[in-house]
């Protein structure tokens, strides 16, 4: 009786398949077992019976009808790889339109948010400006306005006197700073002393020179403010002068005074409007990352 | 018998576009593409299928071929194709009894090719129907393995390329399958009595 481990063997033996001990065992046992020899001898006439087999008729005829064949051309000529010049067009184009889309909605969304993140220093309001200017340059300011009201306090004591006009009034040629102030201190200062204390341009200069002494910085300008410098600055704008200067009960007859800033009273900081989202931004840089996302995973199920 | 220079001739043409060239080859290998078709499925009519599908297949790629034996190359669309089947089969098995190869609705082994005697013939046609039983009996694994083999020549390493399967299986799947035939045609031995004598 074989075992299933001899047909194994009989069977590479068949096919010149086996070598080494496997061969010479095969080969005494063929020798010596008859039994075995005679199995051999069965198996390799089935072997041959399968492999001889002869063909069959088939049963109808496969050669192919020209419809067949042209739907056959035309299917390859549709699945034809791409001609090699326009060929990276095909393969490539439509991801490189997609990612150049989404870095653009991307930058654009990134820079709109940035954009409306950025402190607004600009299209600010008279009150906001001059805010911005006493924290940005705290120096100046106050050394011009300190000065420059003690000086009309002593003006208003000493009654204006001859002394304080030549210390203040200098002939140097200057520009006319009231004209250029939306609201002049002089009018106030007029109220107090009940002197008409309009200056002449000349006057002006000798006051900036007397308020400025050598060697002090030249007043910085800031971007927000009006044309000119500090100088220049309208002193009603500046907000700090309420807690240097109290406020004065002006007359009905004062000139009105013509400012856009906000009411500010002490310890008071003007209020914020409402912060608005910047949807635009928002939605480019979600279309943008939608986009991106859709074109990594085309490229890598391509790849994949 | 057709040389292979005929079939070169005649594949270069078809690879130019002419239909008849290829028609020509279609004529000449059509029997023993679907021989190895009905070997492998037991059924005439999907074996007729197989064999449409096979030569649809070889004028789509027939770019592809690279000189060698045409027939053998033929020969391997319809093995993969019908390998491919059996596997599809496996996954969805068949809707009707009636489809599987011994049920009623089978027309048993068909003709062997006109080139015999008419005893000859009839004779051939019980041998091979027979065979086919046996075949059929067979699993799917086991018949492919045979067929590729012991049939259309493979070799070993072609069977497991093609089967996707380890060296040691394939040795081991024909071995069983042979011993499985062998037990099956001993059974009729009044048709094999030459394979069966007793000598050695």
């Amino acid at each position: 009786m074989l075992t299933d481990r001899d047909y194994d063997l009989i069977s590479a033996y068949l096919d010149d398949a086996l070598e080494g001990d496997d061969l010479r065992a095969v080969e005494q046992r063929l020798a010596t077992d008859p039994a075995f020899a005679a199995e051999v001898a069965v198996m390799r006439r089935v072997v041959a019976l399968i492999h001889d087999l002869p063909e069959l008729a088939a049963p109808r005829d496969f050669r192919l009808t020209r419809e067949q064949a042209s739907r056959i051309d035309r299917e390859r000529a549709a699945s034809a790889p791409p001609s090699p010049r326009w060929g990276w067009v095909q393969r490539y184009g439509l991801r490189v339109v997609s990612a150049a889309a989404s870095t653009i909605l991307l930058v654009a969304g990134f820079v709109g948010l940035m954009q409306a993140n950025t402190p607004r220093t600009q299209n600010l309001s008279g009150g906001e400006v001059a805010m911005a200017a006493e924290t940005l340059a705290p120096t100046p300011e106050p050394l011009m306005t300190t000065v420059a009201t003690e000086e009309m306090e002593a003006m208003s004591d000493e009654g204006a006197g001859e002394d304080a006009d030549t210390l203040l009034f200098q002939s140097q040629p200057a520009p006319d700073l009231a004209g250029t102030a939306d609201v002049d201190v002089l009018p106030m200062a007029a109220m107090v002393t009940g002197q008409d204390l309009t200056a002449t341009p000349a006057e002006d200069a000798a006051f900036r020179s007397f308020a400025l002494p050598e060697g002090t910085p030249a007043p910085q300008t800031f971007e927000a403010a009006p044309a000119g410098g500090m100088g220049e600055m309208p002193l009603a704008t500046a907000s700090p002068l309420p807690s240097l200067a109290p406020p004065v009960a002006a007359p009905t007859s004062a000139p009105p005074v013509q400012t856009d800033a906000p009411d500010v009273t002490l310890g008071q900081t003007p209020a914020d409007p409402p912060a608005e989202l910047p949807w635009g931004a928002l939605a480019s840089i979600l279309a943008g990352a939608v986009l991106g996302l859709i074109t990594v995973l085309g490229v890598l199920r391509r790849r994949g | 018998m057709p040389t292979l220079s005929d079939d070169v001739e005649l594949v270069l043409a078809a690879q130019r576009g002419d239909l008849d060239s290829f028609n020509a080859l279609v004529t000449r290998y059509q029997n023993a593409a679907y021989s190895v078709a009905y070997r492998l499925l037991g059924d005439p009519f999907r074996a007729s299928d197989a064999a449409q599908e096979a030569f649809i297949h070889a004028y789509r790629k027939i770019h592809d071929f690279r000189g060698g034996s045409f027939r053998a190359w033929l020969l391997r669309i319809v093995t993969n194709g019908v390998y491919d089947r059996l596997r599809y089969e496996k996954r969805r098995p068949a809707d009707s009894i009636e489809d599987l190869p011994g049920a009623e609705g089978d027309d048993g082994a068909p003709l062997a090719a006109p080139d015999a005697s008419p005893e000859q013939a009839a004779e051939q046609r019980d041998l091979q129907r027979a065979i086919q039983d046996c075949l059929s009996g067979l699993s799917d694994d086991q018949r492919t393995t045979l067929v590729m083999f012991d049939i259309e020549d493979y070799s070993y390493q072609e069977v497991a390329d093609t089967t996707a399967s380890q060296l040691g299986t394939v040795k081991s799947r024909l071995s069983r399958a042979r011993l499985a035939m062998r037990r099956c045609l001993e059974a009729k031995r009044e048709l094999f009595a030459d394979v069966f004598r007793l000598d050695s």
